[in-house]
């Protein structure tokens, strides 16, 4: 995933999907690789679910949200904090991967099992549209509100993950 | 960031649509459509003759008695079915947009959404067209009614700045209504309503309610000359909107047209200055400066002015300017290698009548875009009304900073123009706002707004030389200019 511009508000809805394409593909990973533990396969099938349909609820804000009116230019959002420190290839129960493109992705998360990817992952999530929406909460207001949804599920699914 | 896919790298050589069928001009006249970013043709535009504005005039002539008894609900159904088949393509309309504007994907698609919005309202014809009645209206046992009814053929002269929305003031209202039209888009920007009426073709229309014809001003004239059509909606230069406004006239037709704009924001010593900061660069920096609602004198109470300047050309300088598919892009391209030539023009007048340069965006190099229509965002300061820069419509991004001294001097200023399009207010005062919008001559106030856009259901309004006419584009105004009223008097003997 590259570092994001998060200049404007559809920079800011790219990457929220780049985000929720990402954990999709992370929970189908974990659902397979945790087959032995049905709980936390069903609950990792939960959250790729969830992620999916966030993708369709951004798509929506994208298309309904925007008002042209203020189309302010977004600043103070730094990319770099936003983007996991890990991938995951597209196949099912494939492993987790160190990213390539994050400053520091060879330290974080290195070692650390799926659940740990999960909650980190969630983080940050949960601080990318909680910053974005205080970045968007003057110009879109709408837009903000939903993102602060989003960082609320992002905080309870760290909880359901525990670890 | 690498920039979205374009729908199309060449769109070939367009078609009028008329009576329900794709055909081509006969004309052997065809103008190059550019990509503003990138400088390259995506699409040749036919020069249409007189003959193909008769056939489409004659074949939404033909279709619009039928149309008309078509009852109001079902016209609403299929503008349900217009907004159903623009949501499912939206995305493509607002990068085709991009593509021939050079406005940003952003941009594209709030006005993309805006295009929706009246098709939205026109739906609720059903209670939008309905009349009014009066029981004994008349005398004791004679009842009096008005109804409102369509006319026959409309037909709309777009500008280039919204490709999309600015045929949608009009146009849904006027076929909900129960009219024929016609849409002549501008030749610099054809592309997005070509694509828009091959989707409408799919909604099932019967031939002729809506048709499409291209061509340059031969076209225009020939509507605006055409003996069959009711009515002429127009967005464009003062100039021609007067032009526009007389010539409808002369032919008996209604008409409102849409003109220019020198817009003052006007900033009080009380403004919360980040945010006004914030929301005027939208409004003098979005679409590159090319809408009739952009920020153009920033009108700055001298207390707060080297303040407000210090962080309005701080942000400004951020402006991150390039191809409009880039999402991470702020601000497009102007829309052509004239207009740019135009808008350089304005700025060498204005440095050579004594403005001061505060950030010169002439000389911007976009990587990747070498040969784009591109001015970065420049700021002005000692400005005078009096300058040629401070009073003409640039349509670029450009803007002067003014001191002020008092609310009264800002109006003063505001109505020493003859524009009277948009003017804004920044302030946390009720009382001031209120003067403001109480006493400034434009016909949309913004308080603590740049950009007052109107939304569907409101009119798009315009004082002065800024509109010609009395019904303006958008909700009830489009409703009164789309029919007419008849009265009925009843008495049953």
């Amino acid at each position: 995933m590259p570092v994001p511009e998060l200049t404007t508000f559809g920079a800011l809805i790219r990457h929220a999907l780049a985000l929720e394409e990402f954990a999709v593909e992370l929970y189908k990973g974990l659902e397979q690789s945790y087959q032995g533990n049905a709980d936390l396969s069903r609950v990792f099938a939960d959250l790729a679910a969830q992620h999916g349909a966030r993708q369709k609820l951004l798509e929506r804000t994208r298309r309904e949200k925007l008002s042209e009116m203020i189309l302010e230019p977004i600043e103070g959002l730094d990319g770099r904090l936003y983007v996991p420190k890990v991938h995951v290839t597209g196949a099912p129960g494939a492993a987790i991967q160190h990213g390539e493109t994050a400053p520091d992705s060879e330290t974080a998360l290195a070692g650390k099992g799926g659940i740990a990817f999960a909650r980190e992952l969630e983080g940050i999530c949960a601080r990318f549209y909680l910053d974005s929406a205080r970045a968007a909460r003057m110009v879109l207001a709408e837009v903000s509100k939903v993102f602060e949804r989003l960082a609320e599920d992002n905080r309870k699914n760290s909880d359901m993950i525990g670890g | 960031m690498s920039h979205l896919p374009e729908v199309k790298e060449h769109y070939g050589i367009l078609k009028n649509y008329i009576e329900g069928k794709w055909v081509d001009s006969a004309s052997d006249k065809t103008e190059a459509v550019i990509n503003p970013a990138t400088g390259k043709e995506i699409a040749r535009v036919p020069m249409s003759t007189r003959k193909e504005v008769d056939d489409a005039v004659a074949a939404a002539k033909e279709a619009w008695w039928s149309w008309r008894e078509t009852p109001p609900v079902t016209r609403a159904r299929m503008m349900f079915a217009v907004k159903e088949l623009l949501e499912q393509h939206f995305e493509e309309i607002a990068r085709i947009m991009v593509q021939e504007n050079g406005k940003t994907i952003d941009e594209a698609r709030g006005e993309t959404r805006r295009a929706i919005e009246n098709v939205e309202v026109a739906s609720g014809i059903t209670t939008l067209q309905m009349g009014y009645s009066l029981e004994d209206g008349a005398g004791s046992g004679i009842d009096e009614e008005a109804i409102r009814q369509p006319l026959g053929v409309f037909a709309c002269i777009a500008p280039f700045n919204f490709p999309a929305m600015i045929p949608f003031w009009f146009w849904p209202y006027a076929v909900a209504c129960g009219n024929t039209y016609v849409i002549k888009p501008s030749r610099q920007v054809p592309c997005t309503m070509q694509y828009i009426l091959e989707l409408i073709d799919r909604v099932g229309f019967p031939p002729g309610v809506i048709n499409l014809i291209n061509g340059s001003h031969d076209v225009a004239d020939a509507l605006m000359e055409h003996p069959d059509i009711k009515g002429i909606s127009f967005v464009g230069s003062t100039p021609v909107a007067r032009h526009v406004y007389k010539t409808c006239a002369q032919y008996g037709k209604r008409v409102q047209a849409q003109g220019g704009a020198k817009n003052c924001l006007v900033v009080m010593s009380d403004a919360v200055l980040p945010q006004a900061v914030s929301n005027m660069l939208s409004s003098c920096f979005g679409c590159a400066g090319q809408r009739c609602l952009a920020g153009s004198n920033l009108l700055i109470m001298e207390d707060i002015y080297d303040e407000f300047k210090e962080r309005f050309i701080a942000r400004a300088k951020n402006i991150k300017v390039g191809y409009g598919l880039d999402e991470s892009v702020n601000m497009g391209p102007v829309i052509s290698a004239k207009a740019r030539a135009k808008i350089l023009d304005y700025i060498e007048k204005a440095i050579s009548e004594g403005g001061r340069l505060l950030l010169d965006g002439r000389d911007i190099k976009v990587e990747g875009y070498p040969d784009g229509f591109f001015i970065g965002p420049t700021v002005f300061e000692n400005v005078t009304p009096d300058m040629t820069i401070a009073k003409e419509e640039v349509f670029g991004p450009v803007v002067s900073l003014m001191k002020i001294s008092s609310l009264d001097e800002a109006i003063d200023i505001i109505h020493s123009s003859p524009f009277g399009n948009a003017a804004s207010i920044y302030t946390q005062s009720g009382k001031i706002a209120r003067e403001f919008k109480y006493r400034v001559q434009a016909g949309n106030i913004g308080i603590n707004l740049g950009i007052a856009a109107p939304m569907a259901y409101f009119p798009f309004a315009g004082y002065k030389d800024s509109f010609f006419g009395d019904l303006h584009g958008q909700g009830m105004d489009a409703i009164n200019f789309f029919t007419d009223r008849k009265v009925v008097i009843t008495r049953w003997i």
